[in-house]
């Protein structure tokens, strides 16, 4: 049994130029390391057998073995080829253009029925030359025949090319297969059912028409397995959800875009009757789940519906470092319709949903439609799909109201794990459909990776913010005069930033619009910062263009929609940050992005108020008079809370003019007020400084 | 295998032939040397040593290697005192003799380790110590995927062959669960020693072994699979919270043999899948014996040594499609019972690979900008800010000039491409080798140097300090910091030293004082990397000088080496207007007198002077 030492050293000798110089180009001078230390005086022509060991005085045979080596005449001695190895081959310098040989170079190409000893040769010649330069070389004899014969070549490329493709469009396939197989040998179904199974066979199963909750504490998991009376009817009943809170148990999941939905009756109904009890369920689970203990949710047929729903509800309440739960179903009725759809679609929760579904089944899908893996089970195979086109695709029908014994399907797959067959078991036209719209998804919009472009945009305005303060004014004006007459290139360029800013964030807006509003706050929070940078940068320039047109009522009637969220959920995130009293104001950001649309409308009222001189109207100039102090107001709780930027104060700022304008109106017999008099004495010049 | 012969108390055997020494390392077949008794995880896995094994470890993820602790418990037997192993090492690594390790199942682990434990010892720190070389026959796996990464960074997994006979269970084993395989183990490693009686064809127990095994590596199989051709995808990830899969992974080069043939396969993806689909069978007749092939097989070495001259060998890689039924490579796997599915899985495993060699060149178009970006720091910005006395760092962060507006475009610029590239390293999508270049460590070692004082600059400009705190705690990019490990891995590699450890022998040949509270006070200080010199001087600059004491006196100690190794530009600290030399002037006089001399010299004269 026992090899010897020396078998191995031949061994080695053999095998590692093989084997190391293979692993890449630098193993070439690897190949030829081991022959100076070899007695031997051609180590190429060197029989892979103990037979033709070169007699190394040192070696003493079997210290060791219980069987001694076996003698070298067990196998006819491998005659060492007369010729050198070269001539098997042809010459690397020059490739055999006329004639191609009929064998290529390597033993990779070698046939079966080669017999051994030309394959032994072929396989010393293989070993013990450079077996990179063979390869380059082989690679290089492609090439030439490809040139000369062009016939084959086109037909070798068509089946490449085919093969090729075929490759491609199973890659889906491929990987519903693999993920099939992996959920499978998970054993999770197995252990998610065994408890089913228990619960339906115990005798005081299925009495009542209540809902029934049970909780098992495994080794590595918790599971929490729901069971509902049997469907007597195919119901399809569906009860809507408004967005509001009080009316609808699940008011985070709506979006923007999807501010409702509706749900399967029958399985709502048996979720709202067991409310209190889930309840409490809801706070041990997150007790469980905080204990690192992943769970479980899991039930067939309503049963799993009802677990559906319970997992939805359940998921509001986890912290998004904490691991997911997974929710089990088996040959459940689909529960939402497609606003829920849409709207999981877009959120990590969609992930937490496993539904099991025999591929017999048929499930109706014209009103309420999938969310979440199904896991489509065929006779000994399984498939695991994400894409709901394609779950729909193969699963809608009409209700068949066949039972199916999961536990006999699940043993069906269990047992043919192990064997080989592969049966084609998605439709080829539902694997394309999938495979474009996986590319579909892979072209979408990424905000990740654009986001640092966007901070180089933003880099170049705020150098054009800063270099228009040189200039004692404003960039809010300076953008403004230039849009008007635009002269330099940098004013131009600086247009061109904005564009690009405006796109990438409404795009990102777009994106986070679909997702359920709890996801929101989860965005990271640099999204928020640089979205909340870009807003107060930003959106003065939009006004900026806006009054240039001549319109009106920014505020209400102007402004993006982009900047309205952006604002909203900034907002909505609770940061207080601790600054310095005296901290210098200079690079600050006005807080409130509107402030210059505000400016606008306040120099546009002075402007009513001056040109109306002729017919005076008290009415109307009080109320115009009292939306200037409303805006003087406005202005100084900002100054108080040193929220607005010092730049308001340049010498040719929009403000400034609004100011001198608005000095005269009020003239002198007006009471001061902290503003006028923080104007007057010329105490707003150090406003902003640090002290 | 050789050692299989030794008698059990001897661990390994000795042999010098043709002037290559070879150690072949004995098979055990009991269960603790498996898993190790007292080790309670799943997998019987534990970390590697960073002190001992200083490169078994990733760079971008700061993770080090884990391995089988059992096995490496041999190891430390082996090189222990009880045996004359190191001695014997020793002596052919000072005759410079080249060393191959070998062995057989276990053995080969223990070969695996020994080979390893070799690079890290003695060929990291000589060039003249030759390569090793290790073959093994039928061994588990050994190590996770961080130690096969780490041998892909350092240019070593082709020091490693494994042979592997197409059944054999042995190389699969530790892909299964402990908790599964536990209780029947003892019988299985009798069955696979080759010492005891013959085995039985219809042996229950084998059954239920190769079944628990197999399913177990479909698990990791699938796993892998699906995160190859996936996208990170969430269902996944959920998944995986539920899952206990095994760490291990294939290691080197492995040689799969058929009746006819040798298959070689390098990439690791596809040699996983090859252990699960070579496994299977279409025909229902030979699936039942696999269970009793899977322990025949593992006996099967000593013959496919002998018949290693007649059998084909085929390469398994990206130039030798496994999905081309009609090349050489297609009967080869045919040969090995591939199905469609299992030729498609290790095609997805070269793609994955493909796909990193594209995501590394990709990057490597974009180092021409890196270096034009870094070179017009170098030759414009830097001597611009210069003349105006008060450095680049002070420069920037007053932002004045139209050349800061610049350097900031640069800076975001620069840390978009190495965003990109840190992102690639984290999610594995890069070739194992590309961390260990010299090239890239040297470009990134030049970018941290000069790019990392403008984004201090930047944080201590807006004052994110007061909304986030101290630079070094919540502030430093991880691109900054994933480059100092790779820059100190490639100084600190020769001399077998981790850099935690040469810290704070820095920090404790400064004697100032006890050791714990100094190393609380440096807990998070700039001191710890000379590119974050500035973030330590804004830190110390606003605080009462008794209580920086400690930090202020490392900062110092640590200064003069730095500008010896090109970490701080002296050129620039000492300036009138820096932000260092303002500070440094308002220290108390008496620390002034006592700073080292190089110091003294630089600021105190002149400030004399002015």
């Amino acid at each position: 049994m026992a090899l010897s030492l020396l078998s191995v050293f031949i061994f080695f000798h053999v095998f590692t130029n093989v084997v190391f110089a293979a692993s890449n180009e630098e193993s070439k001078a690897l190949v030829s390391l081991p022959t100076p230390t070899l007695p031997s005086p051609s180590p190429a022509i060197k029989p892979p057998s103990p037979a033709l060991k070169p007699p190394t005085p040192s070696y003493k045979p079997p210290t060791l073995p219980t069987t001694p080596i076996k003698p070298p005449t067990t196998k006819p001695p491998v005659k060492p080829p007369t010729t050198p190895v070269t001539p098997t081959k042809p010459p690397v310098s020059t490739p055999p253009i006329k004639s191609p040989p009929v064998q290529p170079p390597t033993t990779c190409q070698t046939s079966d029925d080669t017999t051994s000893r030309k394959n032994s040769d072929r396989l010393r010649a293989f070993m013990w030359d450079e077996v990179w330069a063979t390869l380059e070389e082989e690679r290089m004899y492609e090439s030439v025949r490809h040139v000369l014969l062009p016939l084959q070549v086109c037909s070798s490329w068509h089946v490449r090319s085919v093969s090729a493709h075929a490759m491609e469009s199973s890659s889906s396939s491929l990987k519903c297969s693999a993920l099939g197989k992996l959920v499978l040998s998970s054993g999770l179904l197995h252990s998610s059912w065994s408890k089913i199974s228990e619960i339906h066979k115990s005798p005081y199963s299925n009495q009542d028409s209540g809902l029934g909750i049970k909780i098992y504490r495994e080794e590595k998991f918790t599971l929490v397995v729901f069971v509902a009376p049997p469907i007597f009817t195919s119901s399809s009943d569906s009860t809507l959800l408004p967005g509001k809170e009080n009316e609808n148990p699940f008011p985070f999941l709506c979006s923007e875009n999807n501010p409702s939905f509706s749900l399967h009756t029958p399985a709502f109904k048996l979720f709202t009757s067991a409310y209190k009890s889930l309840t409490y369920l809801k706070s041990e689970l997150l007790q469980t789940l905080e204990s690192e203990k992943p769970v479980i949710i899991t039930g067939a047929s309503l049963g799993g519906s009802v677990a559906s729903l319970y997992t939805l509800w359940l998921l509001d309440t986890i912290d998004p470092k904490l691991k997911r739960p997974l929710c089990i179903t088996f040959g459940s009725p689909l529960i939402g319709d497609v606003s829920l759809q849409q709207i999981l679609e877009n959120s990590v929760r969609n992930s937490c949903f496993l539904h099991v579904v025999a591929a017999q089944t048929r499930i109706r899908m014209d009103f309420f439609k999938p969310f979440g893996t199904f896991l489509i089970c065929f006779d000994s195979r399984c498939v695991c799909i994400e894409d709901p086109v394609a779950v729909t695709e193969l699963l809608n029908g009409v209700h068949d109201s066949e039972q199916v014994d999961y536990g006999q399907v699940l043993r069906r797959l269990d047992q043919s794990m192990l064997s080989m067959a592969d049966s084609r078991l998605i439709p080829e036209a539902v694997i394309k459909g999938m495979e474009e719209r996986a590319e579909m998804k892979t072209l979408r919009f990424d905000m990740f990776k654009k986001l640092n472009d966007m901070k180089i945009s933003m880099a170049y305005i705020e150098w054009y913010k800063k270099k228009c303060r040189d200039v004692k004014i404003g960039y809010y004006d300076r953008f403004k005069t230039q849009l008007a007459f635009p002269s330099k290139e940098f004013d131009i360029k600086i247009k061109n930033h904005k564009i690009e800013l405006n796109r990438y964030w409404k795009s990102v807006v777009e994106e986070v619009e679909k997702k359920p509003q709890s996801d929101i706050s989860i965005l990271k929070r640099r999204f928020l910062f640089s979205g909340n940078n870009y807003r107060r940068m930003i959106e003065p320039l939009d006004i900026a263009e806006y009054y240039l047109e001549g319109r009106k009522e920014y505020r209400t009637s102007g402004r993006s929609r982009q900047y309205v969220m952006l604002e909203k959920w900034f907002g909505m995130e609770p940061i207080e940050k601790e600054r310095r009293k005296n901290r210098d104001l200079s690079d600050l950001l006005t807080f409130d992005s509107c402030f210059w649309a505000d400016v606008e409308e306040s120099l546009i009222v002075i402007n009513q108020l001056n040109t109306t001189v002729g017919v005076r109207d008290d009415a109307r100039e009080v109320l115009l008079t009292r939306k200037l102090v409303e805006f003087e107001e406005y202005v100084w709780e900002m100054i108080r809370k040193r929220e607005v930027s010092p730049e308001i104060f340049l010498e040719k700022s929009s403000f400034m003019k609004w100011w001198k304008e608005y000095k005269k109106i009020k003239g002198f017999n007006s009471p001061p007020s902290y503003f006028t008099e923080f104007m007057n004495t010329g105490k707003y010049k150090s406003y902003g400084q640090s002290q | 295998m050789a050692s299989k012969g030794a008698n059990q108390t001897e661990h390994y055997l000795k042999e010098e032939v043709g002037g290559i020494i070879f150690f072949a390392f004995a098979p055990s077949f009991s269960a603790e040397d498996l898993f190790a008794t007292a080790n309670t995880s799943p997998f019987g896995e534990i970390k590697m040593k960073r002190n001992q094994f200083p490169c078994m470890r990733s760079i971008g993820n700061n993770v080090d290697a884990t391995v089988n602790e059992a096995f490496l418990k041999n190891l430390e037997v082996i090189i222990g005192p009880r045996t004359s192993f190191y001695a014997s090492v020793q002596s052919a690594v000072e005759r410079e003799q080249q060393i191959v390790f070998t062995g057989h199942s276990l053995g080969g682990a223990t070969a695996i380790l020994a080979t390893v434990w070799y690079l890290e010892t003695y060929f990291i720190r000589n060039p003249n110590v030759p390569e090793p070389r290790c073959v093994t026959f039928g061994a588990p796996l050994v190590g996770d995927y961080i130690f096969k990464h780490a041998l892909g960074r350092e240019n070593w997994s082709r020091f490693f062959v494994n042979f592997v006979t197409r059944f054999d269970i042995v190389p699969r084993i530790m892909l299964a669960r402990k908790a599964s395989i536990e209780k029947i183990l003892p019988h299985v490693l009798g069955q696979l020693d080759p010492r005891r009686a013959s085995i039985q064809e219809s042996d229950q127990i084998i059954t239920e072994f190769y079944t628990t095994v197999m399913r177990d590596t479909y698990t990791v199989a699938s796993k892998a699979v699906c995160q190859l051709i996936g996208n990170g995808e969430a269902f996944l990830e959920t998944l995986s919270s539920f899952l206990e899969l095994s760490p291990y992974r294939p290691v080197g080069t492995f040689v799969f043999s058929t009746q006819k043939r040798l298959v070689v396969v390098n990439n690791s993806d596809a040699i996983l899948q090859m252990l699960l689909y070579t496994c299977q069978s279409n025909d229902e007749q030979e699936l039942s014996l696999i269970p009793f092939l899977s322990i025949r097989d593992h006996h099967g070495y000593e013959e496919l040594v002998q018949s290693i001259g007649i059998k084909l060998l085929n390469h398994l890689d990206l130039h030798n499609p496994p999905l081309d039924g009609e090349n050489s490579i297609g009967s080869a796997l045919n040969d090995l019972g591939m199905s469609t599915r299992g030729r498609q899985c290790i095609h997805a495993a070269l793609e994955a690979e493909k796909q990193r060699v594209e995501n590394q060149k990709n990057i490597e178009t974009k180092r021409d900008k890196i270096v034009e970006r870094l070179t017009w720091i170098v030759e414009k910005y830097k001597p611009k800010c210069q003349t105006h006395k008060n450095g680049y760092y002070d420069s920037f962060k007053d932002s004045k000039e139209e050349n800061d507006f610049k350097a900031n475009v640069t800076r975001v610029e620069l840390a978009g491409i190495f965003d990109e590239v840190l992102g690639l390293v984290k999610k594995g999508q890069l070739p194992d080798g590309f961390e260990g270049s010299g090239d890239l460590i040297n470009l990134a070692t030049q970018y941290r140097r000069l790019i990392e004082p403008l984004d201090i600059s930047n944080y201590y400009r807006h004052l994110k300090n007061e909304d986030t705190g101290p630079y070094m705690l919540h502030g430093r990019p991880s691109r900054y910091i994933y480059a100092q490990r790779g820059y100190e891995h490639r100084i600190l590699k020769p001399k077998g030293m981790i850099a935690e450890d040469v810290f704070w022998n820095k920090v404790n040949d400064l004697n100032l004082g006890l050791k714990q509270e100094i190393q609380e006070n440096l807990k998070i200080s700039g001191s710890k990397c000379g590119s974050c010199f500035w973030a330590e001087v804004e830190e110390l600059k606003g605080k009462p000088y008794e209580e920086v004491e400690v930090r202020v006196k490392t900062l110092q100690g640590m200064l003069e080496g730095w500008i010896g190794d090109g970490e701080v530009d002296d050129k620039e600290i000492f300036l009138e207007g820096s932000t260092f030399r303002k500070w440094w002037n308002t220290l108390p006089d008496n620390h002034k007198l006592h700073s080292p001399l190089y110091l003294r010299g630089r600021l105190m004269d002149e400030t004399r002077a002015t």
